[in-house]
């Protein structure tokens, strides 16, 4: 099991009061699937995705990946993990705005000591395969939306992670720009990447193997559909 | 993460908040020149000072008569000699001593006439004072013995009266007589102030018997005494024997009566330099404040700059920055803000000095590179 988190619980302090933002979820994710987890506004998902991005530490339970407890890990540990291992896409694209395109995706390469020409070879690889090759030295402000998604998904998968986290990725988009995204995140997947996405939207999630539904910072529901693979990755757009 | 990485992730930062960074290095630019121009300033001082030591004669020391003894008896004192000059010149640790009558005269040749010093010397005084000539010669022996009718010109009496023509050969006149030109001293330029080109020589004998008059109506009497120590070294040495032998040849009991003083041409300066160095120390504190306010202005700034990359330093980590890695690109951008910033007042501090310099007309004097400049700062 790649992913499995036991009866994480995560609450925040507000002044005096206790705010739960997860409570008692637990979860299992195996390699190559791709799952929606699809709830309202408040249900919990983005804290899940957070702390399965190792962002944020659970206040209670645990997550373990490949069997191993993460609250074990230190610092540096869970760095390595976050540069080698997760990709994270995020609803406002988080690019370095003084940064181009080719320079943003470098950017986990640069971290994981990769030498300049190796970084420039596997940053223009990624760019190209999220379709984005035109655009390459531009700076962020000159992309559209979409384009700036497509680049940050670029940099997500530059280090060839096992795991693409993808927040609300089309969040930010009018729905044929988001249809796009989601194709790219399809074609990952196709290629034997594990997607989870979190979105609040039903249409998208629909494109997903395996819907977990949240409601108040619990899993609600937890559902099985035809796998992404069995279709076209681009099928989503139109 | 390589080193080359980090340096080029804090420089693009930088590059990328253009005014931030300059805004940043404005007090290290600030301090840095203040601290670099003083010390720039400073050195070229003491160069100027040592220029003038030098330009006087290294090794020289001056034996003056003084203004009176204890009684403020005048009259009662013994004025300078040949003789203590024959002593002087005997001393173990002195290798030449010149002794020398001055007055001022007014120089005519033609329809040209300049007022300045005329000093009755012998041929050891331009070894003393290490002046070499232009054009012509020295006084010769038998010149000085004879008291020859001759003259040796310094650069600025010679240009006054024969401006770009040759002068020597030429005669001019002191107090009505005669004096053949027979050599122009090389430029020496100011020494305390006054210009050491504005003199003219003539044999000690010539001035006595002809131009000035014995000194006190004493034939053998001199108006002052140059010497020179064998070396630098022997300085202090040959001052002291100096001062003993003329307190034995002068008969002194205590030293207020003494009438003569002994001096060297860096002690002169020392008091010179004594009086700019108060104003030094507080320019160079002055400075040193600069600085600190200026390294306070990064060491305020770094955490404002943190605290508005709050988002950015969010998702560098969450792309797999280590805390470290963090760290490091802050504390070389900040290394980057003092560096530049030192380079920019350094290269201010250097451009001020020299503005100084040609504006008091001293030698332009660059720290070099690998002396830190607190060797600089005045005593």
């Amino acid at each position: 099991m790649l992913i499995e988190l036991r009866q994480v619980q995560r609450s925040f302090l507000l002044g005096r009061t206790t705010v739960p933002g997860l409570r008692s979820t637990s979860l299992m994710i195996g390699p190559g699937e791709f799952v929606a987890i699809l709830g309202p506004s408040g249900s919990g998902k983005s804290t899940l995705m957070n702390v399965i991005g190792l962002l944020d530490h659970p206040t209670g339970g645990a997550l373990l990946l490949d069997g191993v407890d993460c609250a074990k890990l230190d610092r540096n540990k869970v760095a390595l993990i976050r540069n080698r291992r997760i990709g994270l896409v995020f609803q406002a694209y988080h690019l370095l705005p003084r940064q181009t395109v080719i320079e943003n995706v470098e950017l986990p390469l640069t971290y994981a000591g990769v030498r300049r020409v190796e970084r420039r070879r596997r940053a223009t690889e990624a760019i190209e395969r999220v379709r984005l090759g035109h655009r390459i030295h531009h700076l962020p402000a000159l992309l559209s939306g979409g384009e700036q998604q497509r680049a940050a998904i670029a940099r997500a998968i530059v280090s060839n992670p096992d795991v693409l986290l993808a927040d609300e990725p089309t969040g930010a988009l009018d729905s044929v720009t988001g249809r796009e995204i989601v194709g790219v995140l399809l074609a990952l997947n196709h290629e034997g990447r594990t997607v989870v996405m979190v979105t609040h939207d039903e249409a998208l999630a629909r494109h997903a193997s395996r819907v977990v539904t949240m409601r108040d910072g619990q899993v609600v529901a937890d559902t099985a559909q035809r796998s992404p693979r069995e279709r076209s990755p681009w099928e989503a757009v139109p | 993460m390589r080193l080359t990485d980090y340096t080029r992730m804090a420089a693009s930062s930088l590059v990328a908040a253009p005014i931030r960074s300059c805004l940043t290095m404005l007090g290290i630019v600030i301090g840095v020149a203040a601290i670099t121009s003083m010390a720039a300033i400073g050195a070229g001082a003491r160069s100027k000072v040592s220029d003038q030591i030098r330009s006087f004669g290294a090794n020289v020391i001056m034996v003056n008569e003084s203004g009176g003894n204890r009684a403020g008896l005048d009259h009662a004192r013994r004025p300078l000699s040949f003789g203590d000059a024959g002593a002087i010149a005997e001393l173990f640790n002195v290798s030449l001593a010149a002794p020398s009558v001055a007055g001022q005269a007014r120089l005519v040749h033609g329809g040209l006439s300049w007022g300045t010093t005329v000093n009755g010397t012998t041929h050891d005084h331009f070894e003393i004072r290490q002046w070499r000539l232009a054009a012509g010669r020295y006084f010769s022996d038998e010149e000085e013995r004879s008291a020859g009718q001759v003259v040796v010109l310094g650069s600025r009496v010679a240009s006054k009266l024969f401006d770009d023509a040759d002068p020597v050969g030429q005669v001019v006149r002191i107090v009505g007589t005669p004096l053949k030109v027979v050599g122009v001293l090389a430029e020496k330029g100011t020494s305390g102030g006054d210009n050491q080109d504005d003199v003219a020589f003539v044999p000690i004998a010539t001035a006595k018997n002809r131009l000035i008059g014995g000194a006190n109506g004493d034939r053998n009497a001199v108006g002052y005494i140059l010497a020179s120590a064998v070396s630098s070294e022997a300085l202090g040495e040959a001052t002291k024997d100096i001062d003993d032998v003329m307190k034995q040849r002068h008969h002194v009991v205590h030293d207020e009566d003494k009438g003569f003083t002994v001096a060297t041409a860096a002690s002169i300066v020392a008091a010179q330099e004594a009086s700019t160095r108060t104003v030094s120390a507080l320019l160079a504190a002055v400075a040193c404040v600069s600085l600190i306010v200026g390294g306070i202005g990064i060491m305020n700034i770094m955490p404002v700059s943190v605290t508005e990359r709050t988002r950015e330093i969010g998702l560098r980590l969450g792309i797999g920055a280590r805390p470290r890695d963090i760290r490091t690109q802050f504390v070389l951008e900040a290394v980057a803000l003092c560096t530049g910033g030192g380079a920019i007042g350094v290269a201010i501090g250097f451009a001020v000095a020299s503005v100084v310099a040609h504006g008091a007309n001293w030698p332009w004097c660059s720290i070099p590179p690998w002396r830190p400049a607190p060797l600089y700062f005045p005593d």
